[in-house]
């Protein structure tokens, strides 16, 4: 069995709202993604997921627990944990060759370095010839691209994405994972993905990690034994569809607790609103 | 199939012409646009020549065009419109300069760190909702009525405004966009000077842009109030001698130095960041 790189020790997270209940949004989280596995989390939207990469990052601290990288605990963000968000978050004022190089550069690498590396990369996320566009010249997908390679250009021991492609239309959105997982499998990257659409997880994964909502947990682990390189035939495969279908009535379940929950917080809001007009009419 | 197509064209569809121009919202031909922006001044320039020329309105209260227009030659040709023009555009230069100076990166502290927001804001929006043309009387009465005065009331006519905008434009810059710097290995400085102070800088731009039309209001007011010399002065010198052709000259100048400010900073704006969707295609 190959090494555990990350570790995601009893992580738990509680949200405390001015004025409000405390939010427990994650309880007890176990995980782990070994050395140069492609690892997805998926689960239902609200169930804590950009909470836990967001933990993972460095950019918020666990209430409970901790993240072992290499055996060594996480305490802030670092150029070792490279994270590509749902949001563009491309610099704007940079050109695609700047925002890649932009890590290498903070870090006092060499221009030769960072040229050989930039110019690998810029090949690799198939944007040869954009080196000198800027970012709002370039489609959805293309910065998506970018912000890959910009994470990449680091080396960093693992690659962090929150829904990247979650805002790209359903058919660029395939061709990207296709692309992020030639990429990973060439690199042999380690990867942490996170996501809530169930084909999306599987396809990318090594292991795929269902998500509860409410407690935002862990809820089961499903191996996903398809060779790689995968392509996009593995899609309609039965094991695949049998795979999918068992993850989809997981998470539908969850879905419906989530549902409820924002029904009786509006209902709750309504109530709260309706007394006070009482109050003030009464 | 077939007889659902065929239904389907028998139903009452007219065309759609590209000219019609009383479709709501729907674009018209450059061409089309520029005779209907010609339009609007030509009629307004017919009305004008009109009514002076047939004399229904005293030319004391309303000159015509082409006596304004000779006014102004006169005023050029004699030196004196172009010593109150440049007199009122260092006036604003300098007081807007200053102002620009010290509120951008006030501005941008305040919309970074709490702290400075929280010593800043009480005091700021005091002063900001206080009319600055209430404080031309003390202001006269420390500075005098020379150019210092009106220095000052450009520098807080627009220091105040600024520094609330400017702050509001740091602290809409998306929270992801400086995350993502630190997890590309930034520290705190690095995300000050190369991502927080580079996405400010469009909104900066387009704030410095509006606050400096303000600004020329600001003068005005204190040229009219009292000055010896500028626009505003020379407006209120006109109306003192009843020369009407004057008043519109300098209003003429005026707007048209409005507009070539503002054109000149769109400038600036596409030259300086070319990358930013405000600087066009
Ligand atoms: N900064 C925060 N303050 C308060 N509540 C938060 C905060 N961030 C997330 N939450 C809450 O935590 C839960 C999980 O959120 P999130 O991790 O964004 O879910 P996901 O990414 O799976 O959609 C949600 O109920 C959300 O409202
Ligand atoms: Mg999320």
């Amino acid at each position: 069995m190959a090494e555990k790189k990350l570790i995601i020790e009893n992580v738990s997270k509680v949200f405390h709202t001015p004025g409000g209940h405390p939010i427990e949004a994650l309880t007890d989280v176990n995980a782990y993604v070994e050395e140069g596995e492609f690892v997805t989390i998926v689960g239902t939207s609200g169930c804590g997921k950009s909470t836990l990469l967001r933990i993972v990052a460095g950019l918020d601290a666990p209430s409970g627990g901790r993240i072992l990288l290499d055996g060594r605990e996480v305490g802030g963000p670092g150029a070792d944990r490279g994270m590509v968000f749902q949001s563009y978050t491309l610099y704007e004022w940079l050109t695609v060759y700047d925002n890649i190089a932009f890590g290498m550069r903070l870090r006092g690498a060499s221009p030769s370095e960072i040229h050989d590396k930039v110019r690998f990369l810029i090949d690799k996320v198939g944007l040869a010839g954009f080196d000198d566009v800027y970012p709002r010249f370039l489609s959805g997908g293309m910065k998506q691209r970018v912000a890959i390679a910009r994470a990449m250009a680091n080396d960093p021991k693992i690659l962090l994405l929150d829904e990247p492609f979650g805002a790209l239309d359903a058919q660029t959105r395939t061709i990207m994972q296709e692309l992020l997982l030639q990429v990973a499998e060439e690199q042999k990257i380690t990867v942490l993905f996170v996501t809530h659409d169930i084909d999306e997880a599987i396809f990318l994964g090594d292991a795929v990690y269902v998500m509860s909502f409410r407690p935002g947990t862990i809820k089961e682990e499903v191996k996903i034994d398809v060779p790689h390189p995968r392509d996009h035939e593995v899609r309609t495969s039965p094991f695949f569809t049998e795979i999918k279908r068992r993850i989809t009535q997981s998470i539908r379940e969850e879905t419906l607790k989530a549902v409820e929950a924002s029904d009786a917080s509006a209902r709750g809001l309504s109530r709260r609103g309706r007394s006070w007009l009482a109050r003030l009419f009464g | 199939m077939a007889v659902v197509s065929e239904h389907r064209c028998e139903s009452k569809t007219r065309k759609w012409s590209d000219h019609d121009v009383f479709q709501p919202k729907r674009p018209i031909p450059r061409n089309l646009y520029l005779t209907f922006s010609l339009t609007g001044f030509f009629i307004l320039l017919t009305a004008w020549v009109t009514v002076t020329a047939a004399h229904w309105i005293d030319p004391m209260f309303l000159p015509s065009p082409w006596s304004i227009l000779q006014e102004g030659w006169r005023m050029a040709a004699g030196g004196e419109l172009w010593e109150h023009t440049v007199a009122s555009v260092t006036t604003i230069l300098m007081g807007f300069a200053l102002a620009a100076v010290v509120a951008v990166p006030l501005g941008i502290l305040m919309g970074s760190f709490k702290f400075v927001e929280a010593l800043v804001e009480p005091l700021g929006n005091f002063i900001r909702y206080l009319p600055v043309s209430a404080m031309i009387p003390l202001l006269i009465l420390w500075l005098g009525i020379g150019r210092m005065e009106k220095v000052a009331v450009i520098f807080i006519g627009t220091f105040f405004q600024l520094i609330f905008l400017i702050a509001d434009v740091s602290a809409n810059i998306p929270r992801d966009l400086l995350e993502s710097a630190y997890t590309l290995g930034a520290r705190k400085r690095d995300v000050v000077w190369r991502v927080l102070i580079p996405a400010a800088m469009p909104g900066i731009f387009d704030n410095l842009r509006m606050t400096l039309g303000w600004a020329w209001t600001y003068l005005i007011v204190a040229e009219l109030v009292s000055a010896q010399r500028g626009l505003g002065y020379m407006i209120l010198q006109s109306m003192r001698g009843l020369n009407t052709e004057a008043i519109f000259v300098g209003l003429g100048v005026i707007g048209f130095l409005g507009l070539v400010t503002d054109q000149s900073f769109k400038l600036l704006t596409r030259v300086l960041l070319p990358w930013s969707e405000k600087a066009g295609y």
